[in-house]
């Protein structure tokens, strides 16, 4: 790298007081970003790497204090020693940060113009005219690739659809040119491939300014595949430095190689997630052990005795006494990513043919409006459009499998998810289950409907009731439906059936950490005994160890006991891990449907081959910067579909019959590729490669 | 916004409407006859015949409040069958006395509750902020009239600070505020310790937001922060509140001025109540009716127009 | 020298349900002292209303022309009225007028506004815009305003001013019912329910019955205070209570006429009112920074407490 750092943090140690109690949440921590060098830290929530970004700005809240330890800029010294005054001057100018969610870290009812004009005006050394105000204003829009920026200097941030905002913030960052960007999760709250763009529009602010970047995030892959260098925190503490291929290629701390083991990738499917046991401590003063020694399975003795030191590994450096030479004789063969997986690896995916398995549940050319005038006074040509959530879906569930449908925000894909269950009945269309129209059901006929087709809920917390208890919650559809006694199972059973203990019977739901009240959820839905269950998004909110265990689950209930499973998610990688079958949606429509070997080695659309090429991949050289099919654009306005293919705006291979016809969903005839739809004009080419990206 | 307008301007002028039918109908729903209900037992007959002709209470229900509701729409209100008059004009100048003193003890609550909770929030913890909180709950704990009722025994009578009784001579502008000080002082306090406390709540609840966070991340100052962002998105939500402010100073009112003798519409109609006087009773309260759907209606509009996340429902279409 | 504490269950404040709930909740406030002082208050003040006859000195009604207007002394520690009654005697009967008044015209209140509040929700439709409509009308007219207009026509006793003050509360307590029920048919656990095969009766009577009405009830606790206030009030304007009643309106009203020759008629009301105040404000507070430490509870007591004064 270069001869001096842009940024350099030695030794850092912050602490939080609160209420009496202390906190420590960085300890003596060791970082260096060279110029035009992008330095990932990632962790799970907890291990101090927002604490990180705010202390480098020196807004730390008033409970919280620098313990320790230096923060070099390059040409201004150690940021700890400025006063109030010099510390403002740096904020934004040299130092500039981009946070996680740019709908609340927008000024609501300011326009954007004058929240960047606000910013040049911070800084009076480095701004000129009101008139040059604006050129630079307009100028930073254009960089970001806001499309008419003179037209966005007016309007607010609601008014901008969430991937603007956060070139907005962008550009608020480059406006005074700073030695150095943060980015803390500043790609977290957006979709797959709005973050590819923003992380795109990154790499470019990097190769265009020289700026060095901070990039913090929990996202160990996208780390992996953006960074350069990645430091790994862990309880406040640098466990592993290394660069961003070794990351994932070959990652040396045993809590790195855990992560790694948690995340599905492609290449391990059909093979249970790794997950981890316990709980990343809180820390009240620098630990005389190892942090992660509780929950490690190379632990012995010596990680308790005390904190091991940095040793040399392959990309970097790690935190364990297993990688030092001295130690050769305790741990005889290095730590590796495997020994986080199980020897009870499979899965079940696929171990029949799908199509050979009975249909049960059948959906046809399904669709679901919401809104839109329907009033017979209003005429026609008044009336408002309805929203298409859902436009002409055909699919069938067949017994034993797990189907997985993937999509962005806005696709549908929950909305579909309802009309499975039943809470929304289509608009048109035929639903069929077990050969029985459900559209057309009688109250008793309902009831006994939902006593075989269960959801479980995004939200793990507001789906159970908060004022009773959880064994009550678990059994309550033996109320509802009136289960004769000896038909039911135990509480205790339940719960058990989810890795529960019987203990928790007695909680309430706030009492329990994420990954146990989804686990609940889930016993809940299968108290009586369902044929499917709809999973809508099982894992949002939980960290990578619990949402590893929840997938496990889901894959154990249809191998054990045969069931059926809906799994809604917006993570490829994570249906891969278990799925027969995937459903790709985009915009209320199912764009490609096929058995996971069909998608991940013969992709037939554009978008499922632009999510593909979004997957973290360990292989060295296989960066995400290197190799990119880019969605362009966002998803259109719902009451407003484009021509044609709803795809063709955002598809780099579209052509003129694209803006013109809309695809219907064609069967690839391949050897084995019964049921290998795709709604693509190019479905052939796409899938065997040789479709060119369009030239204009 | 435009369609808000429509929708919010529409249901306020349904609700007044309904308020005058109300008024009509109120007599309707006592069981006996309605002139006996307002004259009581004592009434002779030719007043009680006096009373019919004045309200029109021979005609038929629907047709009484038509012409309740025309005459009002042309500011007629009846007439005062006591003195004869109509009562618009008995109602003139009380009218323009008790909308100075709202409007006075408006102007009051805001300029000094504003600040307080600015300088609570500013010194969060303190030993400001904790004399605030503490003095907040002895002036929330005092009803309007009690209140009154303190100054009148502080500053006029036992001090003969402030003149206490009347509303002084409007030609004479500076005896005319000196009589109005006391009585809008009296309605302001409450809204002193209210105000300190939303704006205070407001206040920090902003100064957790993201974009706060981010303004100081950029380099603005702290002064720059506090008042440029946060004090203005905090006063925002407070707008909506005002319409309540002004519904409890039109009941205090009523109170203020019994107690310091001032003439207004209020005192007007305690008295008019004594005399059994239901025209000049029914006008007042559908003068403080509308007055109370007028702010409310002025201040769901501000609430709209100040936040920009309400004001453009027609082009919130996502922007590329 | 190493302190890495158990990954247990976070310390998350306990889930509220059933007695568990009731006891946390006792023994969370217990332990602020505002909390126990504000509620000793208020025991004592409905102590002193159901034991008026044996603490009261003197008979309230009794009239003592010689000493007319006295100041306070050992025989009258809030010195006498223009009648020479005694006023402390008088405050402490006051407490029952009050009582008898606020108690049923806000509970009256609450399960008319309920009653019309979950219909609307509940049933929506035609039904639920009329009652929106005329709860929007109802609520154009504060307390004393309404007081003025209905008391001339309906004359003043104890039964029309508790028919004036409950009657100007219905529509607060019908908008707040409303709001809830239809809040309560989209929260997860509601849908949940649902796809469990749970018919929406089932919905509301488990979740809107048990989680909102014990919360709302401690909310329309807190408008007694705010009732008594608009009790006096109007007694005092000579429209509500008459006298001879002992009612601290009617004392406020009596200490007015002859502030000039003694300001010691209104002293008992006064401290009665502010000291009552104080003390449900107080207690209010408490008990919505136990139930609900964050979000929401701020603004819903301030809310309320604004419903009740600016009547």
């Amino acid at each position: 790298m270069t001869t001096e750092a842009t940024l350099s943090v030695q030794d850092l140690s912050v602490g939080y007081t609160s209420a009496g109690s202390h906190r420590l949440a960085l300890d003596r921590v060791n970082l260096e970003i060279g110029e035009q060098e992008i330095l990932g830290v990632v962790g799970e929530s907890g291990c101090g790497k927002s604490t990180l970004s705010t202390a480098i700005m020196g807004l730390l809240p008033p409970n919280g204090r620098i313990l320790g330890g230096r923060i070099e800029l390059r040409g201004r010294g150690d940021l700890t020693e400025l006063s109030d005054e010099a510390m403002r001057g740096v904020r934004g100018s040299e130092i500039a940060v981009i946070f996680q969610d740019p709908s609340t870290s927008l000024n609501p009812r300011m326009p954007v113009g004058a929240q960047l004009t606000q910013v040049l005006g911070a800084h009076p050394g480095k701004h000129g005219s009101a008139r040059d105000n604006r050129e630079q204003v307009i100028s930073g829009l254009t960089e970001v690739g806001i499309p008419n920026p003179q037209r966005a200097l007016g309007r607010y941030p609601h008014e901008l659809s969430g991937g603007m905002r956060q070139r907005v913030m962008i550009a608020m960052a480059l406006l005074l040119d700073p030695k150095l960007i943060i980015a803390d999760e500043a790609t977290s709250a957006l979709d797959l491939t709005l973050e590819a763009q923003i992380l795109e529009l990154l790499l470019r602010v990097r190769d265009n300014h020289g700026t060095s970047l901070l990039f913090i995030s929990h996202d160990l892959g996208v780390v992996s595949q953006f960074c350069d260098r990645v430091a790994v925190l862990y309880a406040g503490r640098v466990i592993e430095e290394t660069t961003a291929t070794a990351v994932l290629a070959q990652p040396a701390h045993p809590y790195t190689q855990a992560l790694n083991a948690a995340v599905p990738t492609p290449a391990t499917r059909g093979r249970r997630l790794a997950t981890v046991d316990g709980r990343m401590p809180d820390v009240e003063q620098p630990l005389a052990a190892c942090g992660f020694a509780p929950r490690c399975l190379h632990a012995t003795e010596l990680c308790t005795s005390a904190a091991p030191e940095l040793h040399p590994t392959d990309g970097g450096t790690a935190r364990c006494f297993a990688l030092a030479p001295e130690n050769a004789e305790i741990w005889p063969d290095p730590p590796s990513v495997e020994d986080w997986r199980t020897a009870d690896t499979d899965t079940g995916q696929g171990s029949e043919t799908p199509p050979e398995k009975a249909p049960l549940m059948l959906a046809e050319d399904v669709a679901v409006h919401f809104g839109g005038s329907r009033s017979r006074f209003v005429p026609a040509t008044r009336r408002r459009a309805p929203v298409r959530a859902v436009d002409g879906v055909s699919l069938t569930l067949r017994r034993g499998t797990v189907v997985g449908i993937v999509g962005e925000s806005g696709s549908g894909k929950t909305t579909l998810g309802e009309v499975f269950v039943k809470l929304l009945d289509p608009t048109h269309g035929a639903m069929t289950f077990d050969q029985t129209d459900t559209t057309r059901l009688s109250t008793a006929a309902t009831r006994r409907f939902r006593r075989r087709v269960q959801m479980i809920f995004q939200n793990p917390y507001s789906s159970l009731s908060p004022r009773v208890r959880i064994g009550e919650q678990v059994t309550e559809p033996y109320r509802i439906h009136r289960i004769e006694p000896e038909n039911r199972r135990t509480t205790a059973q339940l719960l058990a059936a989810v890795n529960l203990p019987a203990s928790l019977a007695r909680a309430y739901p706030a009492q329990l950490s994420g990954g146990q009240a989804r686990r609940v959820g889930i016993a809940r839905a299968l108290a009586c005994e369902p044929d499917l269950v709809v999973a809508d998004e099982p894992t949002s909110g939980l960290d990578q160890s619990a949402a590893a265990s929840t997938i496990n689950l889901l894959a154990d209930l249809r191998t054990n006991r045969g069931l059926t499973v809906v799994l809604i998610s917006h993570s490829l990688p994570q249906v891969i891990a278990v799925a027969d079958e995937i459903c790709v949606m985009y915009f209320g429509q199912i764009v490609e449907r096929g058995t996971v070997d069909d998608l991940i080695t013969r992709p037939a659309h554009p978008y499922t081959k632009a999510l593909l090429d979004l997957v973290p991949d360990p292989e060295p050289g296989a960066r995400l910067r290197r190799r990119r099919l880019l969605v362009a654009g966002e998803v259109p306005s719902p009451d407003a579909p484009p021509q044609g293919c709803r795809f063709h705006p955002r598809c780099s291979f579209a052509r003129d019959l694209c803006r013109t016809t809309a695809p219907v969903p064609t069967p690839l005839d391949e050897p084995n590729g019964a049921g290998h739809l795709s709604a693509c004009h190019f479905a052939h080419d796409m899938a065997a490669g040789t479709l060119e990206p369009a030239t204009n | 916004m435009i369609g808000y307008l429509v929708k919010r301007l529409s249901l306020a002028i349904l609700v007044l409407l309904l308020v005058m039918i109300l008024l009509v109908l109120l007599i309707q729903f006592i069981p006996g006859d309605p002139a006996r209900t307002i004259l009581g037992n004592h009434a002779t007959p030719e007043l009680m015949a006096q009373v019919r002709r004045n309200l029109g209470l021979d005609d038929s229900v629907p047709q009484q409040v038509l012409t309740f509701v025309g005459d009002a729409l042309r500011g007629d209100l009846g007439q005062d069958y006591i003195s004869g008059q109509p009562v618009t004009s008995e109602i003139g100048t009380a009218l323009a006395n008790t909308a100075l003193l709202s409007l006075a003890s408006i102007v009051l609550a805001l300029i000094v509750g504003i600040p307080m909770g600015l300088i609570a929030a500013v010194r969060k913890g303190g030993i400001i902020d904790r004399c605030i909180r503490a003095f907040s709950v002895l002036l929330l704990s005092m009803p309007p009239y009690v209140v009154a009722l303190l100054l009148l025994l502080w500053f006029a009578v036992d001090n003969h600070l402030l003149p206490a009784l009347g509303a002084g001579n409007l030609a004479d502008p500076g005896d005319y505020l000196a009589h109005l000080l006391l009585p809008a002082l009296a309605l302001a306090v409450f809204w002193w310790a209210y105000l300190a406390r939303l704006v205070r709540g407001s206040l920090l609840e902003v100064l957790g937001q993201p974009y706060v966070r981010t303004a100081r991340a950029y380099g603005l100052s702290k002064q720059t922060t506090l008042y440029r962002v946060a004090l203005k998105n905090a006063l925002v939500p407070i707008t909506a509140l005002t319409g309540l402010l002004l519904g409890y100073v039109l009941t205090g009112t009523v109170y203020t001025e019994v107690i310091f003798n001032r003439p207004g519409i209020g005192s007007l109609a305690v008295s008019a109540v004594g005399n059994r006087d239901w025209p000049i009773v029914r006008a007042i309260v559908l003068i403080y009716a509308a007055a109370f759907i007028l702010g409310n209606l002025l201040a769901d509009l501000a609430y709209q127009f100040l936040d920009p996340r309400l004001r453009l429902d027609n082009r919130t279409e996502a922007f590329l | 020298m190493a302190v890495i504490k158990p990954s247990v269950a976070r310390d998350l404040p306990a889930g509220p349900g059933a007695q568990s709930r009731v006891r946390e909740l006792l023994s969370k406030l217990s332990s602020r002292p505002s909390a126990a002082i504000s509620t000793a208050v208020i025991l004592a003040l409905i102590l002193l209303a159901l034991l008026a006859p044996v603490i009261a000195p003197y008979d309230p009604t009794h009239i003592d022309v010689y000493t007319r207007l006295s100041a306070p002394s050992v025989q009258h520690w809030l010195g006498t009225d223009s009648l020479g009654r005694d006023n402390l005697s008088r405050t402490i009967y006051g407490s029952r007028v009050a009582l008898e008044i606020a108690l049923p015209a806000v509970f009256g209140a609450f399960v008319v506004g309920a009653v019309l509040g979950m219909l609307a929700g509940y049933l929506r439709g035609w039904l639920d815009r009329v009652l929106v409509v005329v709860f929007d009308t109802l609520i154009s007219f504060p307390a004393v305003i309404l007081g003025l207009a209905l008391l001339t026509l309906l004359g003043p006793s104890v039964g029309s001013v508790i028919f004036v003050i409950g009657i100007a509360l219905v529509p607060y307590y019908g908008r707040l019912v409303r709001a809830q029920t239809l809040a309560q048919r989209e929260v997860g656990y509601a849908k949940t329910e649902r796809a469990l095969g749970a018919s929406r009766r089932r919905v509301l009577g488990r979740h809107l019955f048990p989680n909102v009405v014990p919360e709302l009830l401690t909310v329309v606790a807190m408008d007694v205070p705010g009732a008594i206030v608009d009790e006096a009030g109007l007694a005092f304007l000579g429209l509500g209570v008459q006298p001879p009643t002992s009612d601290w309106g009617v004392m406020l009203g009596d200490g007015f006429t002859n502030i000039a020759a003694s300001p010691w008629g209104v002293v008992g009301p006064i401290l009665a009112l502010i000291v009552l105040t104080a003390a449900f404000l107080v207690l209010g507070e408490s008990l919505r920074d136990t139930l609900d430490p964050g979000r929401q509870g701020k603004r819903r007591g301030l809310l309320s407490r604004l419903r009740r004064n600016h009547r």
